[in-house]
């Protein structure tokens, strides 16, 4: 494995020139009078950062790392605002005649604060809608590599699920539950304006069309946003708050707006550097106690003992197999603006590394980042922002439609016999694939991703109220992926070595157009507006091509040309473009009452003529009690909000043509040679649409006791119809499914959350903040036929297969009008037929039963277990998940604790069906409970018999999956310098990750969900990679 | 004003150039064509068909599905294959491994939605008449020789004839007549439109002729009386006279290595070693790392594996048959360390096992290879046109066919062998009876055996099954035990209709299933 080729030095060195270009552009500047100061907390602490402003014109500077801060201004005759998030602001007035001296109040949320709403910002006092905000704390953002996991638990209403845990591998986000039964519920991210609304998509798998059994693991598709660049995420819940971004704002909006330049150059170093390992093993049999349970079954079967017990080589493969892995984010930045202020500038670069704790995964990612702000003229600015990111990851096969666990790592690590001196020579270079070592030595998943994303937005101003801005901006990534079978794998073993190659080029741009318009009539009106045209445009092309039968295996994924069976090459290009208007109008009377219009109208390539345009309107008001006469002057409330809305979102995350009749291309054979054929690939639906979701929500927000707690409870109702679908059709039709408009679902919910500052004494403080949410979905409609399941008639579907192999072939989930998606669909028992029983009668599946054998209970009392017998075994949806966090601050010293979980939701745990089993199947070691605990006649017990074998999906494999966790605790110092020293300020802290998990779960982890973007396969755990506890350390030093 | 003026300059000029772009917001195809780009030129028509042969060719079809149910499915066969066990044990159902993935039904129905879009679609392209009467006759023919599969493994099945639309995506069973009446109708129109001499992989109007009358064979059951086998002679004697088939002159060159297309094939599906459709013939079949197949050192899977009783039943009978070891990997086999590995009948324990040597490619290096399918020969022909004459008419005028196969039997080695001896003096039962047997012999491993074993009714499957159970060299500890009670036998005669077809059909509901699959 080589990811090396980018070395931190040769980052460090491109950011540093980019920095030695910008400096000089600090120019001339007119000013008289310096201003001087020092701004402080209550503790007498100094406030680094704090934004200090002269009222007319936003002409400022921010405070140095010792809290000091010189500004220089026409005349004396000033008044100053000083900001800082967190803090209350102040306005004071300018005095030249000595240093001033400020102390900041600290708040838990400023209403002052600016919120990004998606085409503007506002003041948080007079949002309408369901926004929260997030800014990462530099110790949380050095945590996590991609903004997703940022996300877990931090937010009401946000679910994050790991879908593979290879690190890069892909994250779901959900939004207020699950809107959609397509595919895809990600949110929207839209990055300093620019739309990504493709997270999920990834290369092609080359070997899908060959064998049903080689599934790949998806790849995170928001890589190159580096958390430590974020100063703000916004996530738009409602509609009133997502109509804005229209047909595509139904699964909720992440804005995520990165740091810009301001104040002082200043430099930061950040250095991280972690050790991770499993976070929990599977305590599976050892080489003794496997040995004596392959005797056993042996004796069953009437033959003579395998094993001998005393010269056995144990191994523990999960042991061999992971490791304690390193990892390590290095990055610097440079922020600033120049002397006249009008050149503002922020640039960023940096290198990390994140080893997977399973050997041979991991990634590398390097990249630059540069923010720039210029004022043209006092009517015109300019705003640039580029990063550029270049990614190489290495993966172990996991999670995917696999086949009987051959083709999983994970599965094999936890199936493999445990004897070492039983296993085949493992010097020997063509291990074979029966033993987990041949996934080390026969398989590589590397891939190589480049991306580009940049903007360049120009404003003009017209007059105070009106001004106009063009932003054009473009996201470019290019991905290439190679995945190697040696001859060690099953897939390599039967072909002689298979290479697959796959490429993704995405071109994506946008050009906006905003008019916005701002003015206070009268002190008591005011009035902003946006209206914009824009317009974008995704040109995705995908490509892959396999070759097989390589004479020598040495140059592994660069040897393409040494296979001798070369498969056609596969590429597809589509694009698909939106054009949209849209417009927003906030009203405030008396800076009490607010009222929010807004709506988007969209016209969609993807859809036929008639169906292209539709329009997404929404409305919220807000009512400000808190400045109503009765509580304005109110002590103990100092905020006192309360919010409704309502409004229509969309949703068109479909492939394009799929109005189109279109032909796909085969090849058939003549005289050996290909020729090649075409054929339909879909059944044509001209009346696709928009999948609308309407929502309604009512919101409070509160602030007692000079801001220091916060409360905000939000209500939702939401509603959506005409749902997107891949429908799967009869096979008699000669397809699989078709895209269809079907369905109606609900979802509603409550969140909360709160912050508060507990205590606030001089030397010490204390804060806390939590959220809960509450989601119930239901599936209202499903556009099918009643029909006969079991014992019961529903309107519903089965889900998908889990897997192709032996083990759990059978789908898991049913989804059915009445109930949440995804109920699990299975078997109850009771138990095992213990001795004494009647069981001479007793039939299952069609077969005499055994004392020791699993109990089914014959729901429609035919006297025979079949699938007529399954019925509903649980629930794979929370009752509600949560988070919180405590802060403790010791003069320098500060502790913080994160905590998040999840009450109520199941998981199907897959890996049961195979290794809670004593099914006496030689090739699967199992758990060690499975056969100790195994039914005898002497000893009774629950477990089935060691011999007695069940593939069936059962209540025993649902498992409940709520659990609490300590996600984060880090303890830092901090320490200040004086002014002039070069050095200003060093933090350091230590943080544990995932130090404990309370959970009755017993696969690796409760947080799992193996398949999250096949809404097919709900809540299964099905060799996904184990979590990881990690301990790490990082220094971040301020120039 | 001057302002106001500005900006709804600004904004009517961004909308006017958006929408002034010539295909503003409609989709441009890149990389699939359309319906008139396929029917409106002869090259087009042919990538049609082509599409058609290549799905049912492919890994589900005759490539892997079709020839797994038509061995192991049969009761002839057995499978290594785990996750295929219950077909092993002639216990499967509706949810079996390969109706659920690479399923023949799911496979045959997307063969047949390419052969209704080229019958719907072709006569109103541009294309020339010549091509098109040709295409749209093979679209016809291969339509029928799929419904033709399908009523034979499922009985009555949904009878699709026209691209489906998305308000008629459910269909329900139609009855085995008129699946039958419809492969007739399909296979006549055939032979008025497909050309009177093949080419490679593509068969001529005998073919479309030769499949009717086993299509009239099959219909005909076990009925001494019914008309069919009348209908079944004049189709097969109309082959035999004017078809321009011969028999090769031996029964290996038939199976030799790139032997291909030879002029006793009459329908030949196309494998190619470098890709296309994935046949697993010599994968399925070939014995793992043995110098058959020298270039595969890790391969192939050889799990489709016929019985002890089906080997033994012929060289029982004809010794010394040169037949035998065409078809038949057995006694001892060369392993590529060198090694030799002792089989069936030299082995008896779990390794001892014959295998169908017919398609193995000492080319094969890996799932792919060149061999191709022979899905209907001329030997067959002469078989059931002797089966057909046995029951009209008895015995005498129909010698002459199966001594034909016989004697190319014989002539197969030099010098010639004694067995099998041309038959005489039979009485019209004991006729039938040999027939029968006959093409298990000639034909095996070329996915006859199922239907050949059910077609004749319950109590000649039974027979099957039994001499299977009570066979002298059976051993409980490797070879299954196969139902013979009347219920299964009886629900065995037809294959489940697949789960997902009951689970996303309106029309067609869990009692609709085949008898004995509920």
């Amino acid at each position: 494995m080589t990811l090396n080729n980018l070395s931190p030095s040769r980052v460090f060195i491109v950011v540093f020139s980019l920095f030695l270009l910008l400096a000089p552009m600090a120019a001339f500047t007119q000013d008289k009078v310096e201003v001087k100061g020092y701004v402080k907390d209550t503790d007498g602490k100094p406030l680094e950062g704090v934004s200090v402003l002269r009222k007319a014109n936003e002409k400022g500077t921010i405070t140095d790392a010792n809290g000091f801060f010189s500004l220089k201004l026409a005349n004396a005759n000033a008044t100053l605002i000083f900001s800082y998030v967190g803090y209350a602001t102040q306005t004071v007035k300018a005095t030249d005649k000595a240093e001033m001296q400020i102390e900041m109040e600290r708040t838990v949320v400023s209403q002052d604060e600016v919120v990004v709403i998606g085409y503007g910002t506002a003041k948080r006092k007079d949002v309408t809608g369901a926004v929260s905000t997030i800014k990462p704390k530099t110790q949380d953002a050095l945590q996590f590599n991609s903004v997703d996991n940022l996300l877990k638990g931090r937010v009401a209403g946000v679910q994050v699920q790991q879908s593979a845990g290879d690190p890069g591998g892909v994250v779901s986000v959900k939004i207020r539950g699950i809107n959609s039964l397509r595919g895809d519920n990600e949110p929207l991210y839209v990055v300093d304006g620019v739309i990504i609304n493709n997270v999920t998509r990834d290369n092609a798998n080359p070997f899908s069309t060959k064998t049903a059994n080689s599934g790949q693991t998806k790849q995170s598709g928001l890589a190159g946003i580096n958390p430590l660049d974020i100063e703000s995420i916004e996530i738009l819940k409602d509609a009133s708050a997502t109509a804005i971004y229209g047909s595509r704002g139904a699964n909720g909006v992440v804005i995520i707006t990165t740091k810009q330049g301001k104040g002082k150059p200043i430099i930061r170093y950040s250095s991280f550097i972690e050790l991770s390992k499993a976070s929990k093993t599977l305590p599976m049999l050892d080489a003794k106690g496997y040995a004596s349970y392959i005797n056993e079954i042996q004796a069953l079967n009437g033959f003579s003992p395998k094993y001998g017990l005393d010269t056995l080589q144990d191994i523990n493969w999960q042991d061999e197999l992971q490791r304690t892995a390193i990892s390590s984010n290095n990055r610097i930045s440079v922020t600033g603006n120049s002397q006249d202020n009008k050149t503002k500038y922020f640039l960023a670069g940096g290198f990390l590394s994140n080893q997977g704790i399973v050997q041979r995964s991991g990634y590398n990612q390097g990249d630059i980042k540069i923010n720039l702000n210029q004022d043209i003229s006092n009517r015109i600015k300019l705003n640039v922002t580029l990063s550029s990111v270049f990614l190489k990851n290495s993966m172990s096969q996991s999670t995917e439609a696999l086949g009987g666990g051959d083709n999983s790592m994970i599965i094999k690590m936890l199936v493999a016999k445990p004897i070492l001196n039983d296993q085949v020579d493992l010097s020997d270079p063509n291990v074979p694939y029966d033993n987990p070592y041949s996934w080390l030595e026969g398989y590589d998943d590397f891939s190589e991703e480049k991306r580009l994303l940049g903007g360049l937005g120009l404003t003009y101003k017209f007059n105070n109220a009106f001004s106009y801005k063009i932003n054009l901006a473009a996201d470019y990534k290019t991905k290439e992926r190679k995945r190697w079978f040696g001859k060690q794998t099953f897939n390599g073993k039967n072909v002689n070595g298979q290479l697959g190659l796959s490429q993704l080029e995405r071109k994506f741009y946008q050009v906006e157009n905003l008019l916005t318009y701002s003015k206070n009539i009268k002190r008591n009106h005011l009035v902003d507006g946006t209206l914009g045209v824009t317009y974008d445009n995704e040109n995705l092309s995908i490509s892959s091509v396999i070759n097989e039968n390589f004479f020598s295996e040495a140059l592994r994924t660069d040897g393409f040309g040494y296979g001798q069976i070369l498969y056609p090459y596969y590429r597809d290009r589509s694009s698909a473009e939106v054009f949209s208007i849209l417009g927003r109008v906030n009203y405030g009377f008396k800076n009490k009452y607010i009222i929010t219009l807004s709506g988007r109208a969209d016209g969609s390539s993807k859809f036929a003529k008639g169906n292209k345009f539709s329009f997404f309107p929404a409305v919220a008001a807000a009512w400000r009690i808190g400045e109503e006469d009765f509580l304005k002057n109110s002590k103990t409330i100092t905020n006192l909000k309360l919010r409704a809305g309502f409004g229509k979102s969309g949703n068109q995350a479909i492939d394009p043509y799929g109005t189109f009749a279109r032909y796909g291309q085969t090849y058939y054979v003549s005289g050996n040679t290909l020729v090649s054929g075409a054929v339909p690939e879909n059944i044509q639906n001209e009346r696709l649409k928009w999948e609308t979701t309407g929502q309604v929500n009512a919101g409070l927000d509160m602030a007692l006791f000079k801001n220091r707690f916060t409360a905000t409870v939000d209500w939702y109702y939401k509603k959506t119809k005409d749902l997107l679908q891949t429908f799967a059709v009869p096979p008699s039709t000669g397809y699989n499914s078709i895209v269809k408009n079907i369905g109606t679902i609900e979802n509603k919910g409550l969140e909360f959350s709160f912050t508060g500052l507990v205590l606030n004494k001089k030397d010490v403080s204390v804060s806390v903040g939590g959220n809960i949410s509450i989601n119930r979905n239901k599936i209202l409609d499903l556009g099918l036929d009643v029909s006969k399941f079991g014992i019961y008639d529903w309107e519903a579907y089965i889900g998908s297969n889990i897997s192709n192999g032996t083990y759990f072939k059978d789908p898991a989930n049913v989804f059915l009008v009445g109930m949440p998606i995804g109920m699990f669909y299975g078997y109850k028992t009771n138990g095992v037929f213990q001795t004494g029983e009647a069981i001479a009668t007793v039939k299952q599946f069609g077969l005499p039963v055994k004392y020791g054998d699993t109990k089914f209970i014959d729901q429609n009392g035919d006297g025979d277990i079949g699938p007529a017998d399954k019925v509903i075994i649980g629930n794979p949806n929370p009752d509600f998940t949560y988070g919180f966090n405590a802060g403790l601050t010791y003069k320098n010293l500060s502790f913080d604790v994160f905590f998040n979980g999840s009450y109520g939701n199941e998981v199907a745990n897959g890996n049961k069906i195979r290794i809670a089993n004593a099914n006496g199947n030689t090739l699967n070691n199992i758990l060690a409970e499975s056969y100790y605990n195994a039914w005898t006649p002497a000893k009774g017990g629950n477990w089935p018999r060691v011999g007695y074998n069940n593939l069936n999906f059962i209540d025993t494999y649902v498992e409940d999956a709520g659990f609490l966790r300590l996600a984060t605790a880090t303890l830092g110092y901090n320490f200040s310098f004086k002014k002039g020293k070069f050095i200003k300020s060093i933090g350091v802290n230590v943080t544990g990750k995932n130090l404990f998990t309370i959970t009755n779960y017993t696969g690796f982890d409760p947080e799992v969900n193996s398949f999250s973007f096949d809404k097919g396969r709900i809540g299964v755990d099905w060799g996904s990679y184990p979590n990881l506890k990690a301990v790490s350390a990082s220094i971040n030093l301020t120039f | 004003m001057r302002t106001f003026k500005t900006i709804a300059a600004i904004i009517s000029l961004t909308v006017l150039i958006a929408s002034c772009k010539k295909e503003f917001l409609e989709e441009k195809p890149y990389s699939f064509v359309s319906s008139e780009a396929l029917y409106n030129s002869d090259a087009g028509l042919e990538a049609a068909i082509n599409g058609c042969y290549a799905i049912m060719a492919d890994f589900g079809g005759y490539g892997a599905g079709y020839l797994t149910w038509m061995t192991v499915g049969s009761g002839g066969y057995y499978t290594t294959q785990g996750p295929n066990s219950d077909m092993n044990t002639l216990t499967y159902g509706p949810s079996n491994l390969w109706l659920t993935n690479n399923s023949p039904w799911d496979n045959f129905y997307s063969a047949i939605k390419v052969a209704n879009d080229i019958i719907a679609k072709a006569p109103s392209g541009t294309a020339s008449d010549a091509a098109k009467t040709k295409i749209i006759g093979e679209a016809h023919f291969l339509r029928g020789m799929l419904y033709f599969n399908l009523v034979r493994m499922f009985g009555g099945v949904p009878l699709r004839l026209l691209p489906p639309t998305q308000d008629d995506i459910n269909m329900a069973r139609s009855t085995k007549e008129e699946v039958f009446a419809q492969v007739i109708a399909d296979l006549e129109k055939a032979k008025t439109m497909m050309t009177a001499t093949p080419s490679i992989g593509r068969p001529s109007k005998f073919a479309a002729t030769a499949l009717l009358g086993k299509v009239y064979i099959h219909m005909a059951g076990n009925d001494p009386a019914s008309p069919n086998w009348a209908k079944a002679k004049t189709e097969l004697l109309d082959v035999v006279t004017n078809g321009g088939y011969v028999l090769q002159p031996t029964f290996g060159s038939l199976f030799a290595h790139n032997n291909e297309n030879t002029k006793e094939s009459i329908i030949e599906i196309q494998y190619s070693i470098s890709s296309g459709p994935n046949g697993q013939f010599t994968n399925y079949f070939a014995p793992s790392q043995t110098t058959l197949t020298p270039k595969a050192a890790n391969g192939p899977f050889g799990r489709n594996r016929p019985n002890k009783d089906i080997f033994d039943r012929h060289r029982t009978q004809y010794p010394g048959d040169p037949r035998i070891d065409v078809s038949y990997v057995h006694s001892s086999v060369t392993l590529l360390t060198g090694a030799a590995q002792t089989i069936y009948p030299n082995n008896t324990t779990n390794r001892g096992w014959p295998y169908i040597k017919k398609y193995i490619d000492p080319d094969y290096v890996a799932t792919y290879s060149n061999r191709n399918f022979i899905y209907l020969r001329y030997a067959d022909v002469l078989l059931s046109l002797a089966e057909a004459e046995n029951e009209i008419n008895g015995p005498a005028n129909a010698y002459q066919y199966v001594n034909m196969v016989l004697s190319r039997a014989r002539s197969s080695v030099t010098p010639a062998a004694a067995t099998p001896a041309n038959w005489a003096g039979m009485t019209q039962a004991q006729f039938r009876d040999r027939i029968m047997r006959e093409r298990r012999y000639e034909l095996i491993g070329e996915c006859h055996l199922y239907y050949d074993v059910r077609r004749r009714g319950a109590a000649a499957f039974k027979a099957f099954l039994l001499e299977h159970n009570t066979h002298p060299t059976f051993n409980p500890s490797f070879d299954k035990t196969y139902p013979t009670d009347d219920n299964s036998v009886n629900k065995l005669l037809l294959m489940p209709i697949p789960e997902k077809e009951i689970n996303t059909n309106t029309l067609i509901n869990p009692s609709d299933q085949n008898p004995g699959y509920n």
